[in-house]
């Protein structure tokens, strides 16, 4: 079985069968950021946006995604937020990295023309796991990220 | 892939049921979200075919009904519901606490009734807000009472054929209070949670409990003492009585059966002080 999608921005066609989920779909058809791991919905590393949600893409069947829009990290990563990643020692083994990219720019999007706290960004990331970092850098990260874009736009 | 006979993609509430009725071994799929965990355990139980809900518009959307009440569709998602303002904020307030953002974007409403978990935390406040399920099948619409739809953790009785369309919640002007516990903040499953409504008078209060282990269930004792009783030991005594909870991995039933009568000591306190 197959479905079509547009997969950072370029139609692809994606093999699947009945009970397939759109994470191992995306890895079978080489986009490889979005990450196997729990498979049950609880540590974030394969967060992709689904038609511009963020959305874990284990939970989802690759079927139901038929004609949508999803976005990974092989989209490209701002410039600002890899550094600031690296600046906070917010990357470590890097495997739960490309679902906490996907989460923060959503994060970042949405609060693009609003203040964001400390306790926000904690609760927006309480979906992606990271047993490296002890999550303070990616928290300082993203905030850093936020101010700059908010400050340089206003 | 449109066309295939064992993917169903209707896109209105009559098609649905129309291929429910073809195609009773299907697997109806909302946000996929309650489904998707087992299937990835057990991949050898992979559905005969499915029928995807994500393109009927009509289970979308929520707006105020002619009693004053909402009417909310089933696929409205739980992120949606959070972000629900004044008059649903005891629900909205409720869907802040499920799971974490990305499974709030996908996980439906509609999904979380059928699925009855012990843990949810919007059937916990729906138990509060005079809550009605509208139901759809190839012979009508008919209407039940939340209470009468969830009979058990992890059962209804929506029937082979029948739609959850959408959820009906009662006029929600008045106090209203939600707490809950889990093991952390953000992104944990309720160890125990607590649900009060109150109408503007006071006169009807609602009281839910949720321990975990059942789905919640109302506390008519602790409803009658809420404004008749200034001792919050009382009222939390009996808020605690019709919890039942269960020990498993993440708490004893002590820690809930203690930790539900600290809620409701701080609920007391809360909406007796008219706090909203």
């Amino acid at each position: 079985m197959e479905i079509e999608a547009v997969v950072n921005g370029v139609a692809m066609t994606l093999q699947c069968s009945m009970g397939t989920n759109l994470l191992c779909a995306l890895r079978d058809a080489g986009v490889l950021s979005p990450k196997t791991a729990c498979e049950e919905g609880r540590c974030g590393a394969c967060s992709v946006l689904n038609d511009g949600a963020v959305v874990y893409s284990c939970l989802l069947p690759a079927l139901a995604c038929h004609g949508a829009a999803i976005t990974t990290v092989e989209a490209g990563v701002a410039a600002d937020l890899t550094e600031a990643l690296v600046a906070r020692g917010a990357v470590q083994c890097g495997f739960c990295t490309p679902g906490f990219v996907v989460t923060i720019e959503a994060l970042l999007a949405r609060y693009a023309a609003r203040p964001l706290d400390d306790a926000t960004v904690r609760a927006a990331l309480s979906g992606n796991l990271c047993r490296c970092t002890g999550y303070e850098g990616l928290v300082a990260a993203t905030l850093d990220v936020h101010l700059e874009r908010t400050t340089v736009s206003s | 892939m449109n066309g295939s006979a064992v993917i169903r993609r209707p896109v209105s509430i009559a098609e649905a049921v129309a291929a429910m009725g073809e195609c009773p071994q299907f697997t109806v799929c909302a946000g996929g979200t309650a489904l998707m965990p087992g299937l990835n355990r057990h991949p050898e139980s992979v559905p005969a075919g499915w029928i995807f809900l994500g393109g009927i518009e009509e289970l979308r959307g929520w707006r105020r009904t002619s009693s004053g009440g909402w009417r909310l569709g089933a696929l409205v998602t739980l992120e949606q519901v959070a972000s629900l303002g004044d008059d649903l904020s005891l629900l909205a307030h409720a869907a802040r606490g499920a799971g974490s953002w990305q499974l709030r974007n996908a996980a439906t409403l509609g999904g979380s009734l059928v699925a009855a978990w012990a843990t949810s935390d919007v059937i916990t406040a729906l138990c509060c807000l005079e809550t009605q399920v509208e139901i759809v099948s190839a012979t009508g619409v008919r209407h039940a009472a939340l209470e009468e739809f969830i009979v058990g953790s992890g059962h209804t009785v929506l029937g082979a054929g029948e739609l959850l369309s959408a959820v009906l919640v009662g006029p929600t002007a008045g106090r209203h209070s939600y707490t809950r516990v889990g093991a952390r903040a953000a992104n944990s499953p309720l160890l125990c949670a607590l649900a009060v409504s109150a109408d503007p008078r006071l006169e009807t209060v609602r009281v839910a409990v949720a321990d975990g282990s059942h789905v919640a269930r109302r506390a008519p004792a602790a409803e009658r003492l809420l404004f008749a009783e200034a001792d919050p030991a009382a009222f939390a005594a009996a808020a605690q009585s019709v919890a039942a909870p269960g020990d498993d991995a993440l708490a004893s039933a002590a820690y809930r059966r203690h930790a539900i009568g600290v809620l409701a000591r701080r609920a007391h306190r809360a909406l007796r002080g008219g706090a909203r």
